[in-house]
């Protein structure tokens, strides 16, 4: 019963860090075809924003201002570089793959490769019973997650610019046909998927160190779920995100990481191979 | 040394190529230009050398740049002060230090191209230099075929001892052994092991596993992650359920303010099950934190907390010259280090020629900053005194035992088989 309530735990607390990383990269797919592969720098960019906001105004603050900066800097690169990029995934690829390294080269000469601290806004553990404890920030950080995902669903699916996003992720000519605004569509949805990635970064920093590195490791579990889940979609990917989470954790708690990691990747590629179909979802 | 840095194990991905990047981009821009900038580098220190027909060439080869270069330029300018004073001081014998300076940019290919050219084209007399492991491993070959010298001053996990390289810093068993025995008395005998999964921890881990159960002591488990696992909540409720007394620590980079800030939200503390880490020096327990750090131990030959007039010396002298905000360590004190002892076995040579000083090598003595007498032994290796240090709430270690001087031991009897134990030193390549 123990290891069932660590596992159950872990699984989701590993699961909700890897929706908030899969959700903005799935949205940015699914409206204009590109695979964003900067989208792990996007992350940094958020985990520095937490470094150096944090001490000027506060931890929240800064979680809170994390996702407007890096939406900001996602609207930039939007106009300057990604809508030349869009679908034309191996186009799209390349070109992130560039920009990322450009990201991590420019943090590297500015803030240096230095490991940075940012402390735990909420420090103390709550009580699981069979004497297990769960720290107070990942509890913070599954609700956060549960919370920003359904706010972009229903944003999404009620919403009269979700309306639009939808109606452009479907088929952008005839959106342009029926006067949508598709490169504001486009822009708003590169700068929705920086933004989370934004906030992923920020909240995933007080749990361990910020470098300018750090995107790459998240950049392949985020991956993992948007594959699972079918490029595009969002529905999918919180869900998906929950069961790499509980693989992982239901391997490593009772064995180790190593395995675990064996395990959750030989899952998802029978998974794909099973499944016979493109790697891309029916959109949204 | 064991890739005891973030940036380490970003370059194992490369090399792995998991990541082309743009790291490698400018690893190559700034090799094209660093032949130069090298020279330039040391001109502005050794102007007075730099003239002399009688200067004694010494390689200077760290990587100034890139993602190593946080901890290895702070090598490299303990290296130059080193000399400078050195060369304030007279020189050796009349003669003048003269640094060439290589920069290799965190990249292992770069650094065998630079070794090659103060090997081969600058015929340096011995060259200072390398930090992670596999970057002394990429220039061996070039140091034992041209006869050339390599002082090697970052602490390693041992199981090498070439014939041209001088290993300056610790070795795992002499790093470990008095640790071991003290953690096993004061902390208990349930220990939990946990590394990153790779030669250097799992060779650290091996050591202290031998020695703790000699001492009556138990392992409970010898857990080891991926080299860029951040995640560590799965470890820890198994290492809640396993109730050791005390976790012996081998994660590096940046597991270890992941791990460690981790231990502490889930509710651990030092006071119940404390923390010993063996390659956890204040740079990286800076981005612990000392909320998270306070408590927890690790051995070092050197800390910047030694309060002593040597001590206090050596670090004035390091941040006049490199400013007031520069930390002090471990690797870099063995860098400063390094070149007393060169001095001493040229001295002790009589000559400046890479075979001349290797062969009087063995035997010679330097006093260094904080720590002590150190002196080169037969195989190599040097004998090092050893403190445990506690980190306080400043990230910083407070000394907490100084042990006896110990002999270094690169091949410790139990983890490598009798009949495996070679004659130190040997050729490590052919």
């Amino acid at each position: 019963m123990s290891v069932l309530v660590q596992v159950v735990c872990q699984g989701l607390s590993v699961g909700a860090v890897l929706a908030l990383s899969a959700l903005g990269l799935t949205i940015v797919y699914g409206v204009m075809g590109v695979v964003n592969l900067a989208h792990g720098e996007l992350m940094m960019l958020g985990a520095y924003t937490m470094v150096l906001l944090s001490p000027l105004v506060g931890p929240w603050a800064a979680i809170a201002l994390a996702p407007l900066v890096v939406g900001a800097i996602g609207l930039l690169l939007d106009r300057s570089l990604i809508r030349w990029l869009y679908h034309d995934p191996v186009k799209s690829m390349l070109g992130t793959f560039g920009l990322a390294i450009v990201l991590r080269q420019l943090v590297l000469i500015v803030e240096g490769p230095q490991l940075r601290y940012v402390g735990l806004p909420v420090t103390g553990a709550v009580s699981l019973g069979f004497g297990e404890q769960f720290p107070l920030w990942r509890v913070v950080i599954v609700v956060l997650a549960v919370a920003t995902t359904v706010a972009v669903a229903l944003w999404l699916m009620r919403s009269a610019t979700g309306l639009k996003v939808r109606t452009t992720t479907v088929d952008a000519q005839i959106a342009e046909s029926l006067a949508i605004n598709v490169p504001r569509v486009n822009a708003t949805a590169f700068a929705l998927g920086a933004g989370l990635a934004g906030l992923a970064g920020a909240l995933v920093a007080p749990l361990g160190s910020v470098y300018p590195n750090m995107g790459v490791t998240y950049l392949v579990g985020a991956f993992l779920v948007v594959i699972l889940a079918g490029l595009g979609s969002v529905r999918n990917a919180l869900a998906w995100a929950c069961a790499v989470g509980l693989l992982t954790a239901a391997v490593a708690v009772p064995a180790d990481d190593v395995l675990a990691q064996v395990a959750v990747w030989a899952a998802a590629l029978t998974i794909v191979a099973l499944r016979r179909q493109t790697l891309v979802a029916s959109r949204v | 040394m064991v890739e005891h840095h973030h940036t380490r194990r970003q370059i194992l991905q490369r090399a792995g190529g998991a990541a082309v990047g743009a790291t490698s981009l400018a690893a190559l821009l700034s090799a094209c230009g660093s032949s130069d900038s090298g020279g330039s580098a040391a001109a502005g220190t050794t102007a007075a050398a730099s003239g002399s027909k009688d200067a004694i060439k010494v390689g200077v080869l760290f990587s100034l740049s890139g993602n190593l270069s946080i901890a290895e330029t702070s090598m490299k300018n303990a290296t130059m002060l080193a000399i400078d004073e050195l060369n304030a001081r007279g020189g050796v014998g009349g003669r003048k230090l003269q640094p060439v300076v290589e920069d290799y940019a965190s990249d292992f290919g770069v650094v065998v191209e630079k070794a090659r050219k103060l090997v081969e084209q600058d015929r340096v007399a011995a060259t200072i230099g390398c930090y992670a492991s596999a970057s002394r491993k990429a220039v061996l070959p070039v140091f034992e075929q041209g006869n050339a010298v390599l002082l090697y001053p970052t602490f390693y996990e041992g199981l090498e001892c070439s014939t041209n390289v001088i290993y300056t810093s610790l070795v795992a068993a002499q790093h470990l052994t008095d640790t071991t025995g003290w953690m096993v008395k004061h902390a208990g005998k349930r220990i939990y092991m946990v590394g990153s999964d790779y030669v250097g921890p799992q060779t650290y881990n091996a050591i202290v596993k031998k020695l703790a159960e000699q001492q009556g002591a138990t392992v409970l488990a010898n857990r080891f992650f991926p080299l860029d696992q951040t995640e560590f909540g799965s470890a820890l409720s198994a290492i809640r359920a396993a109730k050791p007394d005390l976790i012996w620590n081998t994660i590096v980079g940046a597991g270890i303010p992941a791990f460690l800030k981790q231990y502490q939200a889930a509710g651990f503390t030092p006071q119940q099950t404390p923390i010993f880490s063996g390659i956890c020096t204040e740079q990286e327990l800076a981005a612990v934190g000392g909320a998270a750090a306070k408590g927890h131990y690790f051995p070092a030959s050197y800390f910047e907390t030694i309060d002593t007039p040597e001590n206090r010396s050596f670090i004035g002298r390091y941040q006049a010259k490199y400013g007031s905000a520069q930390p002090t360590n471990m690797p870099m004190q063995a860098s400063y280090t390094s070149v007393l002892l060169l001095a001493a076995a040229i001295e002790k040579a009589g000559e400046a020629t890479p075979g001349a000083i290797l062969k009087a090598f063995p035997g010679v003595s330097a006093t260094a900053p904080g720590e002590g007498t150190v002196t080169v032994k037969d195989n190599h290796h040097t004998t090092h005194t050893v403190s445990l240090g506690q980190a306080n709430d400043r990230a910083l270690y407070d000394v907490v035992e100084r042990f006896a001087p110990r002999d270094p031991d690169p091949f410790p009897a139990g983890i490598v088989p009798a009949s495996k134990i070679p004659t130190c030193p040997r050729r490590e390549t052919t």
